[in-house]
């Protein structure tokens, strides 16, 4: 039964492949499917920007 | 506390009797090939059979406490030799083998398990609930049928939560019926867990599970006898089915998925939305694989589980969807209702739609509770589609979370009302995380350090709320004290439950119905049954029809008062009464006045 989920669409633990990250990481600069590094640099910046609108709200509700 | 033990206890028997009315139901369809879908996919089926029976014996007047007992018992009995079997040579998850900060996440996520258990084991005490979603369960179980209620519109929406929440009442009591959401919240933890682990590994899962249910939203969701637990396990379930069915194209998961999105659509008319979002997805996805058979093979088991809901609205209103569509209340309830529809969120605009991300981190108490969602979701699962590989599964669920942002954007802007995406977007936003953690030193750090800190401020405040509940779910204050805390209006209740006789009948406009113990009949929610502009004719009338023999109005309902002044009727009592702003964040409002009248009775 667990054999049958050992296809190429569903990489194991064990395999390289196994994650999204563990895909990107060979290529830094630019990766196959158009995700460029600028891209992740935007990436970059808007989680710290959610975080940060996200926290400001918090300090806004807890101040009353 | 063994109360609170006794019904977590009843919870795990209430998802093994599950389990087995969906063995059984499933037995024709065979297995797909992952154990731990198969065994999500038959606890809800299961539910969704329980619901469904209930929903035909309480049509038929046959709701029974004796009679669901014996059915749950054998129900579970058998659910636990199908979860014996399940486990039989299932390899336990090796956890020495986890890196720390997967551990934590492992960790976090039981946390929060053990944190609504401890919410749920406190009375019902939201809003809602005590309005319609264990109120009209109550009223079905002491009267031993399913009856049309009138004047809450929100009572024609389609019922299977509810109908769970209900087996609860005939199982023990309202504290075990508002379990039922809370295990549906479960099982969509499980699904997200177990469709993260296939499309990009175990690290993914525990990301995903952590992203999805570790989070204050999810809690309060969980915890309130809330619906959309409810619709996130259904979606959850139908979105695994589907992928499966794209990766395996076994013909059980397509029939599986097409069940589970037609369960939305019987859970709340909300589910139609999610039903569409989860076709445009599957129709993307499948696009160059469609036959005539897979889309009936999906079409048919959908429609047939949600028919019920809609049928019964268009024979006893004459609208499959009423009211929402077609109309068919007052003038005035039809324009509160839509007033009351748009008022969440900051507007309808073309140029507030792609405010809206930004406004829900910034400002989401406009959005009803949307300060309680967690930032995750918008910070990472975006970056999902800029991994490379193979994005059709990625691209398909983008486009259907796009499609239902955009009627969520149109209809009503709730935040609780996105938590059927959360599913799909903890997935991305699992992806997301790890995608950028794998980008140098810089994304890793900003990947953990937005994930934990995200995390860890969910966290705390997600303690705060559950230690509202905690005293009482303890046994250490008493339930009278709890809800005079924590129900608006509770002591107007208690003081009609006191001085009122079984054969009185009370006219009245507040809304914590779930803990009034005589008879009564509202104004209608929304003025649905007497307008506020209603003149004295209406008004005597409507009394009369109802033999009405009490009225109780707030002081400063002046409408309401205007309305009483048409009735021959006698000032008793001058209740003092606290109205709750919010029950979440512990917010009361000044004391008011509740007055009590009492009519002249016809000789």
């Amino acid at each position: 039964m667990e054999q049958r989920d050992r296809t190429p669409d569903r990489p194991t633990n064990h395999d390289p492949g196994a994650d999204p990250a563990a895909r990107a990481r060979p290529d830094r600069r630019e990766a196959p499917g158009g995700a460029t590094r600028a891209g992740y640099a935007a990436a970059l910046v808007w989680a710290l920007a959610c975080l940060a609108l996200y926290a400001w709200q918090l300090i806004g509700i807890a101040g009353g | 506390m063994a109360e609170c033990l006794g019904h977590v206890l009843l919870a795990g028997a209430t998802l093994l009797a599950w389990l087995g009315a969906g063995s059984l139901v499933l037995l024709p369809l065979g297995a797909t090939g992952d154990r731990l879908l198969d065994g999500l996919n038959r606890i809800g089926v299961g539910a969704l059979a329980f619901a469904l029976a209930t929903f035909a014996s309480g049509w038929g007047g046959a709701l029974s406490s004796a009679a669901y007992r014996s059915v749950f018992a054998l129900a579970a009995a058998g659910g636990a030799w199908v979860a014996l079997r399940l486990l039989r040579g299932a390899r336990p998850p090796r956890i020495r083998t986890w890196r720390p900060w997967e551990l934590a996440l492992g960790g976090i996520v039981i946390a929060y398990a053990v944190f609504a258990a401890v919410a749920t084991c406190a009375p019902i005490s939201s809003p809602d609930a005590l309005l319609y979603h264990a109120a009209d369960p109550a009223r079905f179980v002491e009267a031993g049928r399913i009856f049309e209620v009138h004047g809450n519109s929100s009572s024609y929406e389609p019922f299977t939560v509810q109908m769970l929440v209900l087996d609860g009442f005939l199982l023990w009591d309202s504290v075990q019926g508002a379990f039922a959401p809370f295990l549906l919240a479960l099982v969509a933890v499980a699904a997200v867990a177990g469709a993260a682990e296939q499309l990009a590994g175990r690290t993914a899962a525990l990301l995903a599970a952590a992203v999805f249910a570790a989070q204050p939203l999810m809690l309060w969701e969980a915890t309130s006898t809330f619906i959309e637990s409810g619709l996130a396990c259904a979606v959850a379930l139908a979105g695994w089915n589907l992928l499966r069915f794209a990766r395996h194209e076994e013909g059980a998961a397509l029939v599986l998925a097409g069940l589970f999105a037609g369960s939305a659509a019987g859970m709340k008319y909300l589910g139609l939305i999610a039903v569409l979002a989860l076709t445009v997805a599957a129709a993307i996805a499948l696009r160059r694989r469609l036959t005539v058979a897979r889309v009936l093979a999906f079409a048919v088991p959908g429609v047939l589980v949600a028919l019920p809901w809609y049928v019964k609205n268009a024979i006893l209103t004459g609208n499959p969807v009423y009211p929402h569509l077609f109309g068919g209340l007052n003038a005035s309830a039809a324009a509160e209702l839509d007033a009351t529809m748009a008022s969440f969120g900051h507007g309808h605009a073309l140029v507030d739609f792609p405010l809206v991300p930004f406004r829900l981190l910034a400002d989401g108490e406009a959005f009803d509770g949307g300060e309680f969602l967690s930032p995750l979701f918008v910070a990472f699962a975006p970056l999902a589609l800029l991994v490379p590989g193979r994005r059709d599964v990625r691209v398909a669920a983008a486009a259907g979370i796009a499609v239902y942002v955009v009627a969520w954007f149109l209809t009503t802007q709730q935040a609780r009302f996105l938590v059927p995406l959360l599913p799909a977007l903890a997935v991305l936003a699992a992806i997301g995380i790890l995608a950028l953690a794998a980008r140098g030193r810089l994304g890793r750090a900003v990947a953990v350090g937005v994930t934990a800190a995200a995390l860890g401020m969910g966290l705390g405040i997600s303690a705060v709320y559950t230690a509202q509940f905690a005293a009482v779910a303890a046994g250490h204050e008493s339930e009278e004290d709890f809800l005079s805390r924590k129900v608006s209006l509770y002591d107007g209740i208690h003081w009609l439950n006191n001085r009122l006789e079984k054969d009185d009948k009370v006219l009245l406009g507040v809304w914590s119905l779930l803990y009034l113990d005589v008879p009564y009949v509202t104004f209608g929610t929304m003025g649905d049954l007497l307008p506020l502009d209603a003149g004295p004719e209406a008004t005597r009338t409507f009394v009369a029809d109802n033999r009405v023999t009490h009225v109780a109005v707030l002081a400063d309902d002046g409408a309401r008062r205007r309305q009483v002044a048409y009735l021959d009727a006698r000032l008793i009592e001058r209740v003092p009464v606290t109205p709750v702003r919010s029950r979440t964040r512990n917010e009361r409002g000044p004391t008011k006045e509740m007055l009590v009248y009492e009519l002249e009775r016809p000789p």
